[in-house]
């Protein structure tokens, strides 16, 4: 080809215009390919047009908004926890990465969409509250006061730490990870899941480190702290300066106020006290599910069981050796073929619900290799979805930790999943029917909460729901991709309501469900 | 004396920050995906750390990473083989080589660009920074155009901005 012609250019422009933005057919891309077969100015042009979106790209990254929320951004213990197997000059460059600002942290789409639920009133006797009182079992949001004025509530917040009020106590809801009493006295279960979770006061701030723990605080600001099992970390803030922080152990008690530290009046019986059972009422809410197990070893249809779902086995296709040994029993081998599906019915195909299973990906797994391996549609907004992947973009958070991605952003965990080890995920997500514009999601692994907030990150691809998608689940990838994830699947299970940490943390330990007489007994 | 470890690393550091745009430029390139770029550029950047011992110090940094990053591409062969965002191979060969002799000019480009894209108006340069930023459909929704009215300004936009850059380096090369 000689020099291009006017309409020539212009055809290019459009070509290239059309891939840039996903939306060119195929023809389009055999008409591009053979102009840039056939001229050197084509290429030329095609060239710098794509380094100019390379650019854009860098300079839209660079316009994007302030930092993320203190909250939003991994502590250094959890980095720490990814970096190290790296080889030290990989972590560098990863960490590069996230510093530069050309892969920069994504911004929380809009502060109002971002979840707001920290905590679920979980139990509760005799209670009578000041103010709006809440309902078993209502969601409690960030900022949220509890006025109790007698009786005993039990809090759980999304980490999985436990409080139980006792009347007449006030408690501020901070986040996940962190409440203040502002008087009255609290009891304290935090599993190792939740370990870092905070109390704090006036007088001093209480961080747990895998414990059962109770606290009180006076109306005047001094606070005293009783360790019943396991150890906190504890900083006095006397006359309003930083004291140095302390360790106090099991059987240990310490009182806080203005004028210091002391030992606590009457430490033995109140010791007793505290350590007494507290006996709240829970309510157990019945759900939906289907569940996988893939123990069948031979074939290639995995049964499905249901309380509510009719017909739900997976048609897993001929091809390939679909078994493997599982963490509880055989599981499921997915290696790259095409996604499978089953149709969801009912409430389990809609609203919000929870998805929970193993999974185990191959060391170090290959990058372009991050293929969705589960994919559900959601009912809000219209023709939207969510898939599951691990996370490929170390510029959305940690390189390998699981991603959820819907339209109104990605979420992603900090534990990386490519170890050869089987993890625990469960994930929550939908949308609440009465609060159209809040969407769920909390991700946990391995029980811990990972990750509550979607921040702002397009789907692959043309952003199209994909064609099949509608009222059904594919496991192994993207309804109709010719290729699909590889990695091991178990006991796969969806719900039709959210799963609260204990009952994730139950699923985890014991593969079973949490029964109502268990829930009550705990 | 041989250079210590830290300083390696701290030469690695800096010259990835000096060229890391190039490269995925360079990457995207030759498969016109941005995730499936930044997942190469990824991979890409873990062999370089690997076989920076073979880096001598003070040739190309660039030329020598769009090398590893053109193996990167030819192993991604594979797996987009029967997608769309890859081209054949004799193009893919040829728009590699072209890519090559325009590496050069692609710092003076960039610089370029921030000038041009402070000449659109303020409507077209929000198309254009929220579809880069967070793809077409916000870019539509938050600047009050159809979907493929946005497509269509987008295509503008990008020619007027391909060509404002060309003059601007014709300009300065004649000045």
């Amino acid at each position: 080809m000689n020099a291009m012609t006017d309409s020539e250019r212009v055809e290019l422009n459009e070509l290239i215009s059309a891939l840039v933005d996903g939306r060119g057919t195929a023809a389009e891309h055999t008409r591009l390919e053979k102009m840039l077969a056939a001229s050197d100015e084509a290429r030329r042009f095609y060239i710098r047009s794509m380094a100019m979106s390379a650019s854009l790209f860098e300079h839209a990254g660079e316009m994007q908004g302030e930092l993320p929320e203190p909250s939003n951004v991994v502590p250094f213990s959890d980095w720490s926890r990814w970096a190290a197997p790296l080889a030290a000059a990989a972590a560098v460059l990863l960490g590069f990465f996230l510093a530069r600002g050309f892969l920069a942290p994504v911004q929380p789409a809009n502060a109002e969409e971002q979840p707001e639920s920290v905590a679920h009133l979980s139990g509760s006797k005799d209670c009578k509250w000041i103010g709006a009182a809440p309902g078993s079992g209502d969601e409690l949001t960030r900022g949220r006061r509890l006025e109790l004025e007698s009786g005993f509530a039990e809090v759980t917040f999304d980490s999985g730490a436990q409080l139980t009020l006792t009347g007449p106590a006030t408690l501020d809801l901070r986040s996940a990870w962190e409440a203040e009493l502002q008087r009255g006295t609290l009891k304290a279960n935090v599993p190792p899941e939740a370990i870092g979770f905070r109390v704090t006061n006036a007088a001093v701030e209480v961080v747990d480190l895998g414990t059962e723990f109770s606290m009180t605080a006076e109306e005047g600001g001094a606070a005293e702290v009783f360790v019943l099992k396991g150890a906190v970390e504890v900083q006095p803030h006397g006359n309003g300066v930083e004291q140095p922080r302390s360790v106090l152990r099991e059987k240990q008690a310490r009182r806080f106020a203005k004028a210091g530290a002391s030992d606590v009046h009457d430490g033995d019986k109140k010791f007793q006290r505290y350590a007494a059972k507290i006996a709240v009422e829970r309510m157990a809410h019945p759900l939906n599910y289907v569940r996988w197990s893939f123990d069948e070893g031979v074939g290639d249809i995995a049964g499905a069981v249901s309380n509510s779902a009719n017909s739900s086995e997976l048609r897993l296709g001929k091809s390939g050796e679909h078994w493997t040994q599982g963490r509880w029993g055989g599981a499921l081998q997915l290696n790259g073929q095409p996604a499978v599906q089953v149709k969801l019915s009912g409430a389990l195909g809609r609203g919000t619900r929870s998805l929970a299973c193993w999974v185990r990906l191959p060391v170090e797994a290959s990058i372009s290799g991050a293929e969705a391996f589960l994919t559900l549609p959601l009912n809000h907004p219209p023709q939207s979805w969510v898939e599951f992947s691990w996370n490929s973009l170390p510029g959305d958070g940690v390189l390998g930790a699981l991603r959820m991605q819907t339209r109104q952003g990605a979420a992603v965990g900090t534990t990386p999943l490519r170890d050869g080890k089987w993890h625990h995920i469960a994930a929550i997500f939908g949308q609440p029917a009465k609060k159209a514009n809040k969407a769920l999601t909390k991700l946990y692994v391995d029980g811990r909460l990972e990750s509550f907030l979607l921040k702002q990150s397009a789907h692959r691809g043309s952003g199209e729901m994909p064609a099949g998608l509608d009222g059904a689940l594919w496991l192994g990838g993207l309804p109709g991709g010719s290729t699909g994830a590889t990695m091991a699947v178990d006991e796969l299970l969806l719900v039709d309501r959210q799963l609260s940490p204990p009952e994730i943390r139950h699923l985890m330990q014991t593969n079973q469900l949490i029964s109502a007489e268990i829930l009550a007994a705990n | 004396m041989p250079e210590r470890p830290a300083d390696r690393t701290k030469e690695l550091v800096l010259l990835m920050t000096q060229h890391q745009r190039r490269i995925f430029s360079y990457i995207y390139t030759l498969v016109p995906d941005r995730h499936s770029a930044e997942d190469i550029l990824q991979e890409t950047s873990l062999v370089i750390c690997e076989k920076f011992s073979d880096f001598r110090t003070g040739t190309d940094f660039a030329a020598w990473a769009c090398q590893i990053a053109w193996w990167q591409v030819r192993a991604a062969r594979t797996k987009f083989a029967r997608s769309k965002v890859i081209f054949d191979e004799k193009v893919l060969e040829a728009v590699a080589a072209t890519a090559a002799e325009l590496a050069p000019e692609q710092s003076a480009r960039h610089e370029a660009l921030s000038r041009c894209l402070q000449k659109l108006n303020p409507r077209d340069r929000e198309l254009l920074m929220t579809r880069y930023e967070s793809g077409v459909e916000e870019a539509a929704r938050r600047t009050n155009r159809s979907l493929v009215a946005a497509y269509k300004a987008l295509t503008r936009l990008r020619k007027l901005l391909h060509d404002c850059v060309t003059n601007a380096l014709t300009s300065e090369a004649a000045a």
